[in-house]
């Protein structure tokens, strides 16, 4: 393993996180925070102090191959949640550490799952750092990094490694033929869309902050919020708005560059789109018919579901009522939800869109081969055969993830929540969606839980969204010989 | 540039790595899925998977738009056919490989109906890079520029050679031929020497000179060997058919070793002067029997590298004077590149064929690199320009053109006769000019290598 090529690369990902720094700092100074300053000035100072020496280093060989490529992404996204923690820390809006790394991981795997009730009175530059650090997150780190400079030897392929381990898919691809041309292309579509549902929210009438502090979260597909009641309090118009973007970010962005170069053919035929769109229409459909009555008027029932629908597929996680008092079968739907989850290639989590398409055709595969051994059986996507070895990868995937799931949930009843409450925060965990049932419903949050449980779940949450693979090898011992 | 290659096996993956370093936008076609995730993990461009000539996979991967086409399968139709069917789409320029002998030369003259800017063919390429590797023994390479009137050479400065302990301050005096010393590799260390230089063994010294004064220059540096009379081609693939016609012509007795009977007689068939041995060359009692130790050189030609590496080895301890070894993986070649070892890459020279290629055409307005090769094991390039009144140091005299640091102007042509060039000499528009820069200064035009003001 090339350890000191993976320690330059997590300096370089901390400096980066420092500079990120600097625009909540200037927000707090602006408002006279100087308490939230100082600590963003701090942990910034921090995140050089470690970053700088590290990315100075000149390693020898700078070949990243597989292995050295799922380690840097798991080290780094664990180093960047525990820098991110420290203005939290730092200017004791979140008096607890490990609160406060539950807070940060949530924020850069965009999970949106918080400890805090009350959320109003902390400064607002510690506010926007926490909705930054989902927009940061969504995208992704290293991605940002490769725009400023090539990580590996000049103009080899290795920095696929990194993107792959970083990115949410199943064949993760370059948009063009350059790694660094590609990470360009991802973030000025990430960045033109973030500004273009400010510009929306702006024309609705909300302030600047809220704005950028929405935009960021729904880029993402967080679900930070600035207010206590998350959505709840702001205008049909805003929810709307928002539950289009919520949409729009959990689909693929190749199909957004599909768009940008007007192959509209091509990215309208996509299949997972077209699932998704469906699984979305459908999943507002048996909503409005399971919530009828509770709420005044279709229009309202549609409104509400619509958002919430999209809040959860999408993982992002925001609230504008408290699904938890909905019928059984709505809850049970919601629950589905967060395990789909958003398209590949998005800022989205859960288990993507794509590998439920494909689960099921493995499933009728598996079906049709039992009564018919000898058929020659195939399977499809997008006009292209899926091989076996994306296959066996689908299936391993949905092993280990089911594996994770039933382990944590296990581990975390030790705190004596019910099932329901243990077991839907493990889910909305590990598919970064955020609210859960029960005692992690949408008005509630994660303080409950103890110092132990926290650390399992920060640590589930950083596993869902890098796809498992990049925190899995931690914990195999053979990762660590030559 | 925009350029796709068609066929990711070892020569489009040579071409696609040196491609990407020069900084193109490259996308690789290839059926195999394997080869495509091998390359888009290794490289830093796109793989496709699919069928070169398919329009749904051209039109995906580019092609339309493309400057250029590179169709390097191992089937010369499906190449042709690619490269058709890219103009036809609108791509800027294509190449294709097409390596069967039996007619590589009617593609030559077919050349503008296929719309072809330019065939490779690297069996041949390696077949000529031998030819005139056995027409001078004494050196270790040979580039040539200028259509052939200019070449740059490299030689092994051996202990108690002329050149050993000689201060390059006296070239002109002692060695008073046409020659310009360009660059010297010591070591892992590339020098462009100036006066004060003095020559060690061990250094591989590279000089440019008129073709004409090549064997003078030789003889002076006392580097010059007998030209090569009795040759052993041991394996019978394919660059031998193109190098024993050429080493026919130049009056070389031949000898090839080919163990497969059919191939052996299509030899003896073909080339009815020269003698076929139908026995296994990897066999030491069979080099024993045929008299390898006699010969002025041996190529060891196999399909397989390993083979040829350990009979190259094998054969320059029983003393012949000089032994090609052609070898397909440049992997771990560096290893075995020895003077008496001389170590020829027909995927390698493809690859710099086309670089040169694609230099020329990203600048079609100044002043187009017309040649290109790379030197000093990879850490320098000599550049061939042709100069148009684009070039801002036109007239001045070269002691008072400002030059960036460490660029040579080692050869003027000017209408067909060579200046090796002093201070006082100028550089007119109508030239083609010889500049020796370090790699990694990616010159494109002769005016790069001005001094930026």
């Amino acid at each position: 393993m090339n350890y000191l090529m993976i320690l330059t690369i997590i300096g370089k990902v901390l400096c980066v996180e420092a500079v990120f720094m600097l625009p909540p700092m200037v927000i707090s100074l602006c408002l006279g925070e100087y308490g939230a300053a100082s600590a963003l000035v701090l942990s910034a100072a921090a995140a050089v102090i470690a970053g700088l020496p590290l990315s100075m280093i000149k390693p020898p060989k700078r070949d990243i191959f597989a292995r050295d490529g799922l380690v840097t992404v798991g080290a780094a996204w664990v180093f960047v949640s525990v820098f991110g923690a420290l203005p939290f820390f730092f200017s004791g809006a979140i008096p607890g550490f490990v609160d406060s790394l539950f807070e940060s991981a949530s924020g850069f795997t965009t999970t949106g799952a918080t400890v805090l009730a009350e959320i109003e009175s902390l400064p607002k530059g510690i506010l926007f750092w926490r909705c930054f650090t989902h927009w940061l997150g969504g995208m992704g780190v290293l991605v940002f990094l490769m725009i400023l400079n090539p990580l590996t030897a000049k103009n080899s392929g290795e920095n696929m490694h990194l993107l792959r381990a970083e990115s949410p898919g199943i064949r993760t691809s370059k948009l063009v033929p350059r790694m660094k041309d590609s990470a360009t292309i991802l973030y000025l579509i990430y960045i033109g869309m973030t500004l273009l549902q400010v510009i929306m929210l702006l024309f609705g009438g909300e302030s600047v902050y809220d704005s950028v502090c929405i935009a960021m979260s729904t880029a993402g597909t967080g679900g930070f919020s600035a207010y206590n009641d998350s959505m709840a309090s702001f205008s049909s118009y805003t929810q709307w708005v928002t539950t289009v973007f919520m949409l729009l970010f959990s689909i693929n962005f190749s199909i957004w560059f599909m768009l940008l170069l007007g192959q509209w053919r091509r990215a309208l035929s996509n299949g997972e789109l077209r699932t998704f769109l469906l699984i979305v229409a459908g999943a507002v459909g048996l909503l409005m018919f399971s919530t009828r009555g509770m709420f005044s008027g279709i229009g309202e029932s549609f409104r509400v579901c619509a958002f919430n629908t999209a809040s959860i597929i999408s993982t992002t996680g925001y609230c504008t009522v408290d699904f938890d008092l909905w019928p059984e079968f709505a809850r049970m739907l919601m629950v589905m939800l967060m395990m789909i989850g958003a398209c590949a290639g998005s800022t989205g989590g859960g288990a993507k869109v794509i590998r439920i398409k494909l689960l099921i055709k493995i499933i009728h595969r598996s079906i049709h081969n039992a009564f018919n051994p000898n058929k020659v059986n195939l399977i499809h996507e997008d006009g292209e055969i899926i091989d076996d070895r994306t296959v066996s990868s689908v299936n391993s995937y949905f092993l280990i993830y089911f594996t994770i799931i039933a382990l944590v949930s296990l581990l975390v009843s030790l705190d004596g929540f019910s099932f329901e409450s243990s077991f839907s925060a493990v889910v909305s965990c590990i598919n970064n969606v955020g609210p859960g049932l029960g005692a992690v419903g949408a008005v509630r949050n994660y303080g409950g839980f103890s110092v132990f449980s926290k650390l399992l779940l920060t640590l589930t949450m950083i596993t869902g969204r890098l796809e498992l693979y990049p925190i899995l090898v931690f914990l195999v011992p053979s990762v660590w010989k030559k | 540039m925009k350029i796709v290659i068609i066929g990711g096996d070892r020569v489009g993956t040579a071409i696609a790595s040196q491609l990407t370093v020069e900084g193109h936008d490259i996308t690789v076609i290839d059926s195999s899925s394997q080869v495509v995730d091998r390359i888009s993990d290794s490289l830093d461009c796109m793989a496709i998977h699919g069928g070169g000539a398919e329009k749904s996979v051209m039109m995906q991967a580019g092609v339309d738009k493309a400057d250029l086409i590179i169709a390097c399968t191992g089937e010369d139709e499906l190449n042709l056919l690619c490269c058709v069917f890219a103009k036809k789409l609108g791509c800027g320029g294509a190449i294709a490989r097409v390596r069967t002998p039996e007619y590589v030369e009617q593609v030559y003259e077919l050349k503008d109906d296929f719309g072809l800017s330019m065939i490779i063919n690297p069996e041949l390429n390696a077949a000529e890079e031998m030819f005139r590797l056995l027409e001078i023994p004494g050196v270790l390479r040979r580039d040539t520029f200028a259509k052939g009137k200019v070449e740059i050479v490299e030689v092994l400065v051996d202990p108690g050679d002329v050149l050993d302990g000689f201060p390059l301050s006296d070239w002109g005096k002692k060695i008073r031929c046409r020659a310009l010393v360009c660059v010297v590799r010591r070591g892992e260390e590339t020098i462009i020497p100036d006066g004060r230089f003095v020559f060690k063994p061990g250094d591989k010294v590279y000089i440019c000179a008129p073709a004409t004064e090549i064997v003078r220059m030789l003889r002076a540096t006392g580097e010059y060997r007998r030209k090569a009379r009795d040759i052993m081609l041991i394996g019978g693939s394919r660059p031998v058919e193109y190098l024993v016609p050429m080493l026919l012509k130049s009056g070389a007795h031949v000898k090839i070793i080919e163990p497969d009977r059919a191939n052996a007689e299509h030899f003896a068939e073909h080339f009815p002067e020269i003698s076929v041995i139908c026995a296994d060359g990897s066999s030491e009692m069979v080099l024993r029997e045929e008299h390898a130790e006699e010969m002025d050189a041996v190529a060891t030609l196999t399909n397989r590298d390993e083979e040829n590496l350990i009979l190259s080895m094998y054969i320059a301890s029983l003393g012949v004077p000089q032994v090609l070894t052609m070898v397909d993986h440049i992997g771990f070649s560096e290893l075995f590149s020895r003077p008496e070892n001389r170590i020829i890459s027909p995927k390698q020279l493809c690859a710099s064929a086309i670089i040169s290629y694609v230099r020329a055409r990203q600048n079609s307005g100044g002043s187009a690199v017309v040649t290109l090769h790379h030197i000093a094991d990879g850490h320098a390039e000599a550049l061939e320009f042709e100069v148009t009144s684009a070039f801002l140091g036109a007239g001045h005299t070269l002691r008072n053109l400002k030059r960036k640091q460490d660029i040579l102007i080692a050869c003027i042509n000017r209408g067909g006769k060579v200046i090796i060039p002093g201070g006082n000499d100028t550089i007119e528009a109508g030239d083609t000019v010889i500049v020796v820069a370090r790699s990694g200064r990616k010159l494109l035009d002769l005016n790069d290598i001005m001094e930026d003001e």
